[in-house]
Formats: structure tokens, C-alpha cells, sequence
């Protein structure tokens, strides 16, 4: 027992020695790596410098702005994990505009193809930030499904909407089925299963051929938890045509009545400006501009 | 039941506001210019405010966009929300506060294409409640690329109809707010080296005391023709 305990023990102890000779090495090479890199930064050697420089990210290389080095040391490699280190390096550098200065400079630097690699940072990824989505939040306890009424709207030139399944329980929702009048609307996408604490959407596309306006349905959506299944029913307005939409295409109510998807198609913005009388104080419409007068019905009416 | 102190607020607005027109009347406008319409119509609360976008572009639609593609960054912004005083006049005043935002979108073929915001809708900075899906607040921002719209309303689709330039989009955008104050600029960028910034017209102006704070055009749907 204690022979054995005595081996378990030595074998343990040269694994850890082992690792971290592989550790020091891989960390050696990391260093190496990185001193070269930044020699020929400094050297402004930029075509050599692009070797170190990860496949990913060389056009980001590439379009940022290139300081001119005078010095730089490496103030910290931090191990994040296997092949993927942290590492941060004191620049002194003149930059153009500024002057000289000294920034840390913090990078990441992945194992690629065996060759310790830098990730340049892409601003544009991070501007692009500003305006790509977040993902949408779910409540706790709560699975619900969006929107309280689904509109599909006559112009639509794709016919889809979407309902959302926001999944707010601690466990794994299942999309049972999604009941629909077949003869007029069709399942584009809808997931298998939502993950606990996620959301996910069902597509559904209006296929039906009608242009009487704005008419209503039903879309029921059954989802299964482990309690058992839940059903959800959206009424559905379908064909519909929005106060914005009549206001901005020029369209009468009877006119939007006629529409037809042919002529939705090539419908242009004819909104009426609404002016100050002056003496009355009261707004009215430009009568030039009233919708009975040189306005192509024919065009636009089936 | 409205307090004393909102109610004295409410009637120094009242009357610099009314002097504010009786002062505009003195200098009646001879014809109506198209920002003056939007700036100085007391129909403050048409339900829907529209603003326009003259050019917009996208070149990565239902593609990854990677560096060096243009794309065409909206951010939409509902005005109806300020400090205190003018937080009573919007609150009096208006009667649609928030709702959701409709884009219109004509590309270069003349092709229109149309999206609403609902739940799911791409980009940041929209409600997502019951009832409020899609909606977008007194003071919010939504911000969402060109790219993310089109690909949301299948412009590919029409491409393939319409033998486009895959993937490629270029028109001028209407943007359509349910609500009654809206303001927003477009940025055409590649993200990297190039941006050109816009601001969707009529944009915000006047002053708050013609009841004028709120910036797009006015929208209202035309009535039936007299027979």
C-alpha cells in the first residue's frame, strides 16, 4: 500500500514537473514571439511583422494606423488558456497628431499552426457594436410568446413575421407544433427547442392569395415543458395596411381597399404636407395637392 | 389630479406658446416651405411623424459583412422626452408618445420594400414588452444597420427578380414613427476608413415654445375624394 502510494505520488509529481517545463516552453516561445514581433514593428519592417500577425485579423493589421516605436518591453504574458495568452507591452511611440507618448498596449496572442500569433483589434468591430442587436432579454420564471397580436402587412414584399418565443424558465422548452390555417399561412423557420433562459423565433409567412384588407386569424403555438404542454394563441391580422402606410403612399381608405400587390409594388411616397393658414391659425391641406387631382388611380387600382 | 405647482407650469406654457403664435401671425408665411410645415403646425399629435433618408447603401445583404463593406448605420430617436418643463408640455400636449417605427425602402430599380418593428426586430434599443413590442421609447435611440433590415426582408429575393447586383442594395429610405416626435441620421460607412453622415430631414428645430420640438413631417392619411 505504501509502495504504491510512494509511486502514485513520484508519477503525479513528474507530470507537474513535466507540464510545466511545456508550460515554460510554450511560454518561452510566446516571449520569443513576441520580441520578434515588436523588433520589427520598430524596425518598421511591416511585411515581416505581418508573419506574427494571425490570419484573422491581417487586414485589420494592415489598416491601422502605424506608430513610429521607439522603444517598447513586454510588462505581462497572462495565460488565459491553452494557446490563447494575454499579453501586454509598454510602447513608447511618436503618433502622428499626438506626439510622442507611452501607451500600454494590451494583445492577444493564439497559437496558429503551431506559431505563437497576435489578434490586432478591428475598431470596426467595435463601432459596429453601436447598432448591431442585443439579444433579447427573457424574464425569470416566465415563458411568453410575442407579439400580443401579429400584423402581417399587405405591402410586405417578404409576407414573413415573426413570433417570439422568450423562454424565461430554468429548463429547456420544446416547439411542439405551431397550428395554422394552412390554406393561407405556411411555417418559414421555428427551432426544435429554446435553451433555459433564451429566446427564439418562429417565422410564419402569409401564402394566400387574397387582397381583401385587413383580416384576422389565428396561430396557435404549443410548446412542452416538463409540467407538460402550454398553449399559446396570437390573433393575427393579415393584409394589413397601417394609417402610416395610407399617409405616406398617398392612399385613400377605399384606395387602399383596392390595392393590389402588383400595383403595391411600384406605389411611391405621396404624402400631403400640412401648412399654416396664418390668419385662421387652423391647418389645412395645400389644395393642389388634395388626393383627387392628378393622381394615377388607374395605375395603381385593380 | 394635477398639483398646483404642474398646473402653474402648465400655464406659463400655455401662454408663451399662444403669444409665440399670435407673435408668428404678425409674419405670415407667404407659401409653405417644407420644413416650416413640420416646424410650425400645431397639429402637434398626428399619431405618425415621417423622415427621409435621401441616400442609403448596403453591399453585404444576407452575407457576413466583412471589412471593407459599406453599410448604411440608422439611428432613429424618439424626441418626446426632455427635462421636467418640457416633459409637461409632451405630456399635455401629445397624445402618442411611443409606438413602433415603420421603414420604407426604395432601391435604385424603384422597388419598394417595407419593414415594421416587432418583437425580434434587429438592432438596439427597442421595448420588447407585451403590448409594446417593437415600440420605441421617449428618449431611446434605435439603432440598427441598413444590412440587418434587408436581410430581415429578403431583398436577396428581389435581387434574384430583379437581376440586381448580388447582395448589393442602394436607395433612398422613408422612415415612418408611430409616434409623434422623431428624429434620426444615417451613417454610410465601411467601418473602417469612410463615413458619410446625414441627417433624416426635416430634422429637430424651432423652439420648444411653438410646440415645434418634435421633427418630422407630419403624416396624415388622405381623406375620400368629395363627390
Amino acid at each position: 500500500m505504501t509502495m504504491c502510494s510512494k509511486r502514485t505520488a513520484t508519477f503525479t509529481i513528474a507530470i507537474v514537473v513535466l507540464c510545466s517545463l511545456a508550460a515554460l516552453g510554450a511560454s518561452g516561445e510566446l516571449h520569443t514571439a513576441v520580441e520578434e514581433y515588436w523588433h520589427l514593428i520598430a524596425q518598421g519592417d511591416l511585411n515581416g511583422a505581418l508573419e506574427y500577425v494571425a490570419s484573422q485579423s491581417r487586414n485589420a493589421f494592415i489598416r491601422k494606423a502605424k506608430p513610429q516605436v521607439r522603444s517598447w518591453r513586454i510588462d505581462e504574458i497572462l495565460p488565459v488558456e491553452e494557446g490563447r495568452s494575454e499579453v501586454s507591452v509598454a510602447v513608447e511611440a511618436v503618433l502622428p497628431g499626438q506626439g510622442l507618448g507611452e501607451w500600454t498596449i494590451r494583445e492577444s496572442w493564439i497559437v496558429e499552426e503551431g506559431r505563437w500569433k497576435v489578434l490586432v483589434g478591428d475598431a470596426s468591430t467595435r463601432w459596429r457594436s453601436v447598432w448591431e442587436g442585443a439579444e433579447v432579454k427573457t424574464h425569470p420564471g416566465i415563458l411568453d410568446v410575442l407579439p400580443t397580436r401579429l400584423r402581417i402587412h399587405f405591402i410586405s414584399s417578404s409576407q414573413a413575421s415573426t413570433l417570439l418565443i422568450r423562454n424565461g424558465l430554468d429548463e429547456e422548452v420544446s416547439v411542439v407544433d405551431v397550428k395554422l390555417d394552412g390554406s393561407r399561412f405556411k411555417v418559414d423557420s421555428k427551432p426544435s427547442v429554446i435553451a433555459a433562459g433564451k429566446a427564439d423565433a418562429v417565422v410564419v409567412l402569409y401564402t394566400g392569395q387574397e387582397f381583401a384588407k385587413n383580416q384576422e386569424s389565428k396561430i396557435g403555438i404549443v410548446l412542452g415543458t416538463t409540467a407538460g404542454t402550454r398553449n399559446f394563441s396570437v390573433p393575427v391580422t393579415y393584409n394589413y395596411i397601417s394609417r402610416g402606410t395610407r399617409a405616406l403612399l398617398g392612399l385613400t381608405k377605399k384606395e387602399a381597399e383596392k390595392l393590389t400587390r402588383e400595383a403595391a409594388l411600384s406605389l411611391r411616397p405621396a404624402l400631403q404636407i400640412e401648412r399654416d393658414s396664418g390668419s385662421t391659425g387652423t391647418l389645412e391641406l395645400p389644395s393642389t395637392k388634395k388626393p383627387t387631382e392628378k393622381k394615377p388611380q388607374s395605375r395603381f387600382m385593380q | 389630479m394635477m398639483s398646483l405647482r404642474k398646473f402653474a407650469v402648465w400655464v406659463v406654457f400655455f401662454v408663451l406658446g399662444a403669444g409665440s403664435h399670435v407673435l408668428g401671425q404678425k409674419a405670415p408665411r407667404d407659401r409653405p416651405v417644407f420644413g416650416d410645415a413640420s416646424f410650425l403646425g400645431l397639429a402637434v399629435t398626428p399619431t405618425q411623424k415621417g423622415i427621409f433618408a435621401a441616400f442609403s447603401a448596403a453591399t453585404c445583404v444576407q452575407t457576413p459583412c466583412s471589412s471593407g463593406e459599406l453599410d448604411t448605420a440608422l439611428s432613429i430617436s424618439n424626441t418626446l422626452a426632455g427635462p421636467p418643463p418640457v416633459q409637461v408640455v409632451f405630456d399635455l400636449f401629445f397624445e402618442d408618445l411611443e409606438g413602433t417605427i415603420e421603414v420604407y425602402i426604395w432601391d435604385t430599380y424603384g422597388h419598394m420594400l417595407f419593414y415594421e418593428t416587432g418583437p425580434g426586430s434587429p438592432g438596439v434599443g427597442l421595448v420588447q414588452e407585451p403590448d409594446r413590442e417593437g415600440f420605441l421609447s421617449p428618449g431611446g435611440t434605435w439603432r440598427v444597420l441598413l444590412s440587418q433590415i434587408l436581410t430581415e426582408v429578403d431583398y436577396t429575393q428581389h435581387e434574384i427578380d430583379f437581376d440586381h447586383v448580388e447582395g448589393v442594395y442602394a436607395g433612398y429610405i422613408w422612415v415612418v414613427a408611430n409616434f409623434d416626435g422623431v428624429q434620426g441620421t444615417t451613417n454610410l460607412t465601411d467601418f473602417a476608413t469612410f463615413t458619410q453622415s446625414l441627417v433624416m430631414q426635416p430634422d429637430l428645430g424651432g423652439v420648444f415654445f411653438d410646440f415645434s420640438a418634435d421633427a418630422g413631417v407630419p403624416l396624415i392619411p388622405p381623406e375620400e375624394p368629395e363627390p
